[in-house]
């Protein structure tokens, strides 16, 4: 088997992470863990219904999802950025999310997806704080000018194993 | 030695680097210099740098914003520079004086001397130290981060590590911690005292008030004056 083998489809590959989950558990105990994975799924498959948009997976607390555009990709993203700071500010949930952004080509495995796009969306995911979203020049690129230039900010290109450019960072904030 | 740029406008640089050390000197001068193997590109008025070679240094004007990416390198800035953003997965990197920094790193040791406006830093589980900066907000795994006088409003987030904030003026401070722990310090004369939701108001001399809201989990924040 080879790689053309495996479909390619274009998109935005979106993960998320919850801000110290793992010692929130340890603290907590499983039961309350459970509870706060549960409400995070339900957030997010809420925002999914009717998008060109799929949740590929769960990977501990954190989630990776594809859509099929970017300018779909940028509004789900801060939309779901602000739904997680909404309910973390009023105390309901108790971790804020961080999340990262990249497009370009992925290869469907199964259900699952695999490639450069997907591992420098993780890597964009690990520079993100609590309560942010970072995306790529490429990401914004593809958005093309249908995105809030006022509420993106530069943060850096980070240099990633196997690329041979830098990939230019943006910092979107909910304030 | 290629001299790049002439403009009296502001001016943006951005350097991706390879290399072992990255040295940027904020001087009197119009134009941007670069010494060390590089690729240049100028567009307007922003200066790319691809450095690959192992020691470079960039001279530029006073001010200058720049946007920086590296792995593993150290990283100085020296002189007065415009907005820094530094992402960086270890090595060191110390900031002497800018007008807003946002730092993003795994592990690597952090100076930032001052800043007027906002103070950004994002770590694992690198030891950043901050001196005088406007507002801040800083985020930690499990290092240590110590902010010694905040001007301006404060966040401080930190997984297990620990955060020590300097508070100079009447802002809001808003911490959070799962298990770690944040300290916020106040001068002399600063009252604080609990409200009935359970934040702390800061009463400062001459009238003015500010909150400090608190969130943790199993972990401790607390306020002393100095």
């Amino acid at each position: 088997m080879t790689v053309t083998d495996y479909p390619v489809i274009v998109g935005s590959v979106l993960f998320t992470d919850l801000v110290g989950f793992t010692e929130y558990n340890e603290a907590v105990g499983d039961i309350e863990a459970l509870r706060v994975l549960d409400e995070q799924r339900s957030l997010v498959d809420g925002h999914l219904d009717g998008q060109d948009a799929r949740l590929v997976k769960e990977i501990g607390d954190g989630l990776m999802i594809w859509i099929g555009s970017a300018v779909g990709g940028l509004s789900l993203a801060t939309c779901l950025l602000e739904a997680f700071a909404g309910i973390h500010e009023s105390g309901t949930f108790p971790l804020a999310v961080r999340m990262g952004m990249h497009h370009g080509e992925s290869i469907a495995r199964g259900d699952d997806l695999v490639g450069q796009t997907v591992n420098v969306a993780a890597r964009i995911s690990a520079l993100a704080g609590p309560g942010e979203l970072l995306v790529s020049q490429e990401l914004l690129a593809a958005c093309g000018s249908a995105h809030a230039q006022e509420s993106l900010r530069p943060v850096g290109p980070v240099l990633v194993k196997g690329l041979q450019h830098p990939v230019w960072l943006h910092r979107f904030a909910t304030s | 030695m290629t001299p790049v740029q002439d403009a009296a406008r502001q001016i943006t640089v951005r350097i991706s680097s390879t290399s072992d050390r990255l040295r940027v000197v904020a001087e009197a001068r119009a134009d941007v210099l670069v010494e060390g193997d590089a690729i240049v590109h100028r567009d307007g008025s922003c200066t790319t740098i691809d450095s690959t070679g192992r020691r470079i240094v960039v001279r530029v004007p006073v001010r200058t914003d720049l946007v920086i990416g590296t792995t593993s390198a150290r990283v100085e800035v020296e002189g007065p520079v415009g907005q820094i953003a530094v992402v960086t997965k270890s090595g060191r990197v110390s900031v002497e004086d800018a007008t807003s920094v946002d730092i993003r790193t795994s592990s690597a040791r952090v100076e930032v001397g001052c800043t007027s406006d906002e103070c950004c830093v994002r770590t694992s589980s690198g030891r950043v130290e901050i001196g005088v900066c406007g507002s801040a907000d800083v985020t930690t795994t499990s290092g240590r981060i110590v902010v010694q006088a905040a001007n301006g409003p404060v966040k401080a987030h930190c997984v297990s590590g620990r955060v020590e904030v300097g508070l100079m003026a009447p802002d809001d401070v808003a911490a959070e911690t799962v298990s770690g722990r944040i300290h916020v310090t106040v001068p002399h004369g600063v009252a604080v005292t609990t409200n009935d939701d359970r934040s702390l108001l800061t009463a400062w001399p001459g009238g003015a008030e500010a909150s400090i809201t608190a969130r943790t989990v199993s972990g401790r924040v607390d306020v002393s004056s100095k």
